[in-house]
């Protein structure tokens, strides 16, 4: 049986900061667009990806805050490791900004026993502080379009060999169809998948080709995708307290130079390069102070994860003593491999194959080397050296 | 003579031939491996050092970004010749390139890019050659000047191309046809790209069939 949970407004609810229409926003130089609304915003037409000039004009009242991506990311990790209590088999859509949906294999269950579950999975979710509907059903095609037509805080249960019925009188644009499909299916008067289902699928997929097999089933109620594996995202941090409080900032980084040196060890055993790395500072006045960096590309190395904690002490600077440094490190990944030559036989060939095709084609053959990786011009993170046989 | 007596010695003289193979280096075909495992099992290892591969597609379709994880996963000095002009340097360091082991050269036209590459070719005895193309591929008769020093040397050639495949289609040992499949996307996000590979000529084995990479733009594994 499959639960598929449906959380709108999940970045809002992340944010949740004030009582006033909330719009959260991305910016790209000046401009600026919506990334996600609340109720509130929703209800005054606000939707994303609209211009905020235009937002702000239908909700004038509304709050309007940065998105933070990662943030909403980590929400969402901490509410599927709650949810392993339930089942380990979960999986989440990932476009999670403006409703967030998951989906959840209960396993063989009678209906009455799925029932409790998807009661307790309501209650488990409302305690993280969101507020979801709910559908459950023997598929996932199913159970996510019961969850799409019911109200948060309610459980829309489709009994197995009811799903035809369920969704005949839905629309077709439910099913994952793309734009000429929808204009063809459309200009056919096919509306609703009960009449998608009623066709021969033989018929369906001469008109629409092999992909029309997997619709045609869809629409039937009948959809054998298995729900993936959660596997947690690993984290690795690192904490070190001090008593009595440290104020000197040259002794904090030497610490920070430990610390990074630690968890470089910790990425190198396993080949990974980290895209985020987080400091928090908890100082004598019983508060914490907390930066992130997020690099689009993968940092590796004890030196270069050095100066990003520097750079993010530097960004918090406690006014009082710090007690505690604690230092994060989320997303991941494998890291890849450097070009890198055992013998430099054929380097030194190619350095003596350079000279005399310069002399012979002119000044045509350049050295690229970069300026500067974290510059925020391109034209300012690397150039083309000439090579002159002067 | 029995068709199944002629099988069976042929198998025989395989086993015999095989090992022995193996310790001779110009009896075995090296390859430089791409770093993308499917990719690499697929055509036996890599792409073929001594001989001439093709990678098609359009722009975005993934062609430089699996140049420039070649260039970093073989290790080997690269002439990165970019008639196309789109090199980033950048891009290629985020992809593991080592830029001390690349020169980029900038030739006039297609003809001048397979001149220096011939005469490159003289001096190299291990290596990468990547010519970057963007829909003016050279000719078959272009190539072919070239095809006697690449077999000679041990550097591979690799013909980057968006399209008209047809002018240099049998001077290629490989060609591997690319096609976005999808974006894909972290936190709204392009963090990189699905793209089918399609062998469309191996030579020496069997052709026709599609591998599917995820190629990421920052620098994630395969």
């Amino acid at each position: 049986m499959i639960a598929s949970l449906r959380i709108p407004y999940f970045a809002a609810t992340t944010a949740r900061d004030s009582g006033s229409p909330l719009i959260l926003a991305r910016f790209t130089g000046r401009r600026g667009r919506v990334y996600a609304v609340d109720a509130r915003a929703d209800e005054a037409g606000v939707v994303r990806d609209m211009p905020l000039g235009r937002a702000r004009a239908l909700c004038p009242e509304a709050v309007i805050t940065p998105a933070a991506p990662d943030r909403d990311r980590r929400a969402l990790q901490a509410l599927l490791v709650t949810l392993t209590e339930f089942s380990d088999r979960l999986e989440t859509a990932p476009d999670h900004a403006q409703t967030a949906r998951i989906d959840i294999d209960l396993g063989r269950l009678r209906p009455r026993d799925g029932l409790a579950l998807a009661e307790s999975l309501l209650l488990a979710v409302s305690v993280a502080g969101y507020s979801a509907a709910l559908g459950l059903a023997g598929n996932r095609f199913t159970a996510a379009t019961a969850a799409q037509f019911t109200e948060p805080g309610c459980i829309e249960f489709i009994p197995r060999g009811q799903e035809g019925a369920f969704l005949a009188r839905l629309p077709v644009d439910l099913l994952p169809l793309d734009a000429e499909t929808a204009r063809r299916l459309d200009l056919l008067g096919l509306h609703t998948l009960g009449q998608l289902a009623a066709l021969p699928r033989g018929a369906l997929m001469e008109q629409f080709g092999a992909d029309a097999r997997r619709l045609h089933r869809l629409a039937s109620g009948d959809d054998d995708r298995r729900v993936a594996r959660f596997v947690p995202e690993r984290v690795e941090q690192i904490c070190r307290a001090f008593d009595p409080a440290v104020d000197d900032r040259l002794l904090l980084e030497r610490v920070l130079h430990e610390l990074a040196a630690a968890l470089d060890a910790r990425l190198k055993r396993d080949d990974l390069a980290v895209h985020e790395v987080t400091l928090i500072v908890h100082t004598d006045d019983r508060t914490q102070h907390e930066a992130t960096f997020s690099a689009a590309h993968g940092i590796s190395g004890a030196m270069a994860l050095y100066r990003r904690l520097c750079g993010l002490l530097g960004r918090l600077t406690p006014d009082s003593g710090v007690t505690a440094l604690d230092v994060r490190l989320t997303g991941l990944s494998p890291l890849i491999p450097r070009q890198l030559g055992l013998f430099d036989r054929g380097v030194d060939d190619l350095r003596g194959a350079v000279i005399p095709l310069v002399a012979r084609y002119g000044a045509c053959f350049y050295r690229p080397q970069m300026i500067d990786p974290d510059a925020p011009l391109p034209e300012l993170t690397a150039r083309l050296e000439g090579i002159d046989i002067a | 003579m029995d068709p199944q007596i002629k099988q069976e010695a042929l198998a025989r003289l395989h086993d015999i031939i095989q090992p022995v193979a193996a310790l001779i280096p110009s009896l075995t075909p090296r390859t430089l491996a791409t770093g993308f495992a499917p990719l690499d099992a697929r055509l036996g290892g890599g792409l073929p050092v001594g001989q001439l591969s093709v990678l098609i597609g359009q722009p975005t379709s993934g062609i430089s970004t699996l140049a420039y994880r070649l260039m970093a996963h073989s290790g080997q000095p690269t002439l990165y010749l970019d008639l196309s002009r789109r090199f980033d340097t950048t891009y290629a360091e985020r992809c593991g390139v080592a830029l001390d082991r690349l020169v980029l050269v900038r030739p006039s036209d297609a003809a001048q890019a397979l001149d220096i590459a011939r005469d490159a070719l003289a001096y190299l005895r291990e290596g990468l050659i990547i010519l970057d193309c963007d829909g003016q591929p050279p000719g078959e008769s272009l190539l072919r000047r070239i095809a006697n020093p690449l077999a000679k040397s041990g550097a591979a050639f690799v013909l980057l191309c968006s399209g008209c495949p047809a002018r240099s289609a049998s001077a290629a040992a490989i060609r591997l046809h690319f096609e976005r499949l999808a974006w894909l996307t972290r936190d709204d996000d392009v963090i990189g790209c699905r793209t089918a590979v399609t062998v469309a000529k191996q030579r020496g084995g069997a052709s026709g069939d599609a591998v599917a990479l995820d190629l990421y733009f920052a620098g994630e594994g395969a």
